[in-house]
């Protein structure tokens, strides 16, 4: 395996096509599931559904309720998709990434907590009941899924020693993070499902409150909140392949096959999840994340840390 | 540096991604305007505006938030000097980490996690 | 053909589905063929493009309720009204060829924006009329009761924002002709601002007819007042003739949508239309049941919600313990979906419920008790009678 190097600057306008790409992958695999159940089968059609639904979308006309604050709202929904898109930059693909920043991992945390911001304000600003009951819902689920997402993201950082992406990549040459750092791994895969509000932690756009921060949404301002997510989901899925699943290591195929069949691997399991559970409510979530999630979390760092030290000290 | 001016070239490209689309959306739509509806209340009239003040009941895990959150911005420079300095820096972070993990403890126990 | 109506033969609609009270045969008639065509329901008017009334607003406050929700419908639009189950297939191609008529939705569009702009001139002179008004409010366009009643437009505002939300000042506490919320005290006793929601008669996932008023704080049920629109029907309910078990996996499914389990809603909707038409497998059918009883997130989102102590009830217990009577009756353990005065005591006890519940779980209370009001006379009906 290479290490990983920066690519030319063109590379940096690959993020959003490839990032796109997934995500469409990743919706027509949904669609896929629901066609599955509603007993339909399974067409060309139903693969290109997403497609078709951004074709729709486009062509609706825009809405807003009176008296809105549209300036936040219209701010909110551009940010969700720029948001995904902007995570997705640190992500390597095979040897080369678009950046590689010397604070990648941070970086990756910073644009996702972005969403927190954006949803609020998409939700606010839109007037209605049901955008202030989602914007409401998110920040509380943000308050319970963030901190072991940071922890998870700090184990890795621990054991590469290194914020760099390129650096965390390197570190798992002889041994994979997740097989040593598995509660990281699951806890990073929740993370990934409860930042682009899908899943179980689809709350914030919950049926119960008709879609939420998503209610008094239509056209490209709808499309753009949704697309934004799918992008989200997908930047976390392709996200976990530098920092838990080796990057770009594998036998037999290139490095960029690679990390593209491991992303698309993460992906899948993410959406088949969302498809075999209800919603949690934020009410009883945030007791199990404060209380199971983070101290589990917490251990897993520590035992990274002992473990780095102990490596270092016996050199 | 590079690094950070490709991050200011990808703000540009999804800026203007998305603008792409606003433009797309505006030339193949048959309504131009936007349409200026009352909010949707199942069908009923809204009585008042839906912005209002009320009571964040999760206002007591936001202060438990704040203390890791800040705890965090350590972590993230600790984490990549924990190799050179050794156990004494496991120790202090961990004890520290004890003190918050004692707090939520606290707050547990207190009710702070379940509000209804 | 322009990339337009290539983009627009490709979409598959979003219909939004009103029951009158009634018309629950009919809104499973439909659902079936939603489901057939790859039609996914949409939850408000925003996402929605097709408007599909399922049975007959015989009631003003549903008519009324209809139309307002059709001028939220952004362009482009179309609606359905289905009278009889054998009309859903006829209606909704119907419906279809309508939404995409472009002649038909720019004259629909051009109407709107016509009708706007009248509304505007209307509320300038107006304006110039009474400088010192003090009836304005009750006169507000936004507030829009004499223009709800115009039969094309509704009252959309069209293309003409009311003034964004700088351009327009608090004047008498209204804003674009709505209140700002008002406070009152909420739980702890803190003066916290009330909004007063509506939940039904147009809402998803919701019983036909039902309508909840609700004063929420935050997503905090403080009151609610329970009604019932449109007109019995009490020579038989749509769901006479259903089978038990397809009338338990109806409520299933909406139970579960309102959980957040899409998938297996979509999955309860088909198993019931297979058991209706006899066409189910009951392996599968086993499967199914087997994987929603082992569901922990489901159990999550149900359990200790909405508890009510009646014995020998369908009522009975919390909303984990309803919903796993109905897998019983699903399974053919026990008989009877909805027994005895199933509606009217639900109905009864519905507020007491509510109160102090987040909305959610006011929800999932709702949907655990799924009252059948097809033949629920109003109270003092119901008086009469006896």
């Amino acid at each position: 395996m290479n290490a990983v190097s920066q690519g030319p600057t063109w590379t940096v306008l690959l993020v959003p096509v490839l990032l796109g790409v997934l995500a469409l992958c990743g919706a027509a695999f949904a669609r896929v599931l629901d066609a599955r159940a509603d007993g339909r089968g399974i067409s060309g059609g139903v693969l290109a559904a997403p497609l078709a639904e951004s074709g729709r979308l486009l062509l609706q006309q825009r809405r807003a309720v009176v008296a809105s604050d549209r300036l936040l709202a219209r701010t909110g929904v551009v940010l969700v998709p720029v948001a995904a898109v902007l995570a997705a930059l640190v992500v390597p693909l095979g040897d080369r990434t678009a950046s590689d920043l010397s604070i990648g991992i941070v970086w990756f945390n910073a644009m996702e907590v972005v969403t927190w911001a954006a949803l609020w304000m998409a939700g606010w600003g839109s007037n209605s009941v049901w955008g202030l009951l989602g914007g409401y819902r998110f920040v509380v689920q943000g308050l319970s899924y963030e901190l072991p997402h940071m922890f998870a993201l700090i184990t890795v950082a621990t054991g590469a020693g290194s914020l760099r992406v390129s650096d965390a990549v390197a570190a798992q040459e002889s041994l994979w993070f997740v097989v040593w750092m598995p509660v990281a791994f699951v806890a990073f895969l929740l993370s990934a499902l409860a930042l682009s509000f899908s899943g179980p932690f689809d709350t914030a756009t919950g049926r119960d409150i008709v879609g939420g921060v998503l209610a008094e949404y239509s056209g490209v301002d709808r499309l753009l909140l949704v697309a934004g997510r799918w992008l989200m989901l997908s930047a976390a899925a392709a996200m976990s392949v530098p920092l838990f699943l080796g990057g770009s290591g594998g036998p037999l195929l290139p490095g960029w096959l690679w990390t593209l069949v491991k992303a698309v691997a993460v992906l899948g399991l993410l959406v088949w999840v969302r498809s075999r559970t209800a919603t949690l409510r934020m009410d009883r979530f945030a007791e199990f994340g404060w209380l199971v999630l983070i101290p589990l979390t917490l251990l897993q760092a520590l035992v990274v840390a002992v473990v780095v030290v102990g490596m270092t000290g016996g050199m | 540096m590079t690094e950070f001016l490709r991050a200011l070239l990808l703000i540009a490209v999804s800026v203007l991604l998305v603008s792409a689309a606003y433009a797309w959306s505006f030339l193949v739509r048959l309504a131009k305007g936007t349409l200026v509806s009352t909010p949707f209340m199942s069908g009923l009239e809204p009585v008042e505006h839906a912005v209002s003040r009320y009571h964040v009941r999760w206002y007591t895990i936001t202060m438990v938030f704040l203390a890791f959150d800040m705890e965090m911005v350590f972590m993230y420079p600790w984490a990549v000097v924990v190799a050179q300095v050794g156990s004494k820096a496991v120790i202090e972070m961990f004890g520290f980490l004890a003190v918050l993990v004692a707090g939520v403890v606290y707050a547990w126990r207190e009710g702070a996690f379940r509000w209804t | 053909m322009d990339l337009s109506g290539w983009m627009r033969i490709q979409a598959t609609p979003r219909p939004l589905l009103v029951t009158a009270r009634g018309g629950g045969g009919i809104r499973v008639a439909a659902e079936r063929v939603l489901r057939q065509r790859g039609w996914d329901l949409a939850s408000t008017p925003a996402e929605a493009d097709l408007l599909v009334v399922c049975g007959v607003p015989d009631d003003d406050a549903l008519a009324a309720a209809v139309e307002r929700v059709w001028s939220a419908f952004p362009a482009p639009r179309a609606r359905a009204s289905v009278h009889v189950e054998t009309d859903v297939v006829s209606e909704l191609d119907r419906a279809r060829v309508r939404l995409d008529d472009v002649e038909w939705q720019r004259s629909d569009i051009a109407a709107r924006t016509g009708a706007a702009e009248t509304a505007r001139a209307e509320e300038h002179t107006g304006e110039h009329d009474h400088t010192g008004h003090t009836t304005h409010s009750t006169t507000e366009p936004a507030c829009g009761h004499h223009r709800s009643s115009d039969p094309g437009g509704g009252h959309s505002m069209g293309d003409h924002d009311m003034g964004g939300h700088d351009a327009h000042m608090m004047h008498g506490g209204d804003v674009a002709g709505l209140r700002m919320a008002d406070r009152a005290p909420d739980r702890d006793g803190l003066a916290l601002d009330q909004l007063h929601v509506s939940l039904g008669p147009v809402l998803p996932d919701w019983p036909a007819g039902l309508v909840v008023r609700v004063a929420l704080q935050g997503d905090v049920v403080q009151s609610a007042e329970v009604e019932v629109i449109g007109e019995a029907h009490p020579d038989g309910s749509s769901w006479l003739g259903m089978p038990a078990a397809a009338a338990a996996l109806d409520s299933m499914a909406r139970l579960l949508s309102v959980c957040g389990w899409g998938t297996a809603m979509r999955s309860a909707r088909r198993l019931r239309d297979e058991l209706l038409t006899g066409a189910v497998d009951d392996a599968e059918l086993g499967r199914f049941v087997g994987r929603l009883r082992r569901s922990r997130t489901l159990r999550w989102a149900t359990d200790y919600v909405g508890r009510l102590d009646l014995p020998h009830s369908d009522l009975a217990g919390d909303a984990t313990q309803r919903w796993r009577r109905w897998l019983d009756v699903v399974e053919g353990r026990e008989a009877g979906h909805r027994r005895g005065d199933h509606a009217e005591v639900a109905l009864e006890r519905l507020p007491g419920l509510l109160e102090g519940q987040e909305l959610a779980a006011a929800r999932v209370i709702v949907a655990s008790l799924d009252p059948d009001l097809d033949s629920v006379l109003p109270r003092d009906a119901r008086d009469r009678v006896r």
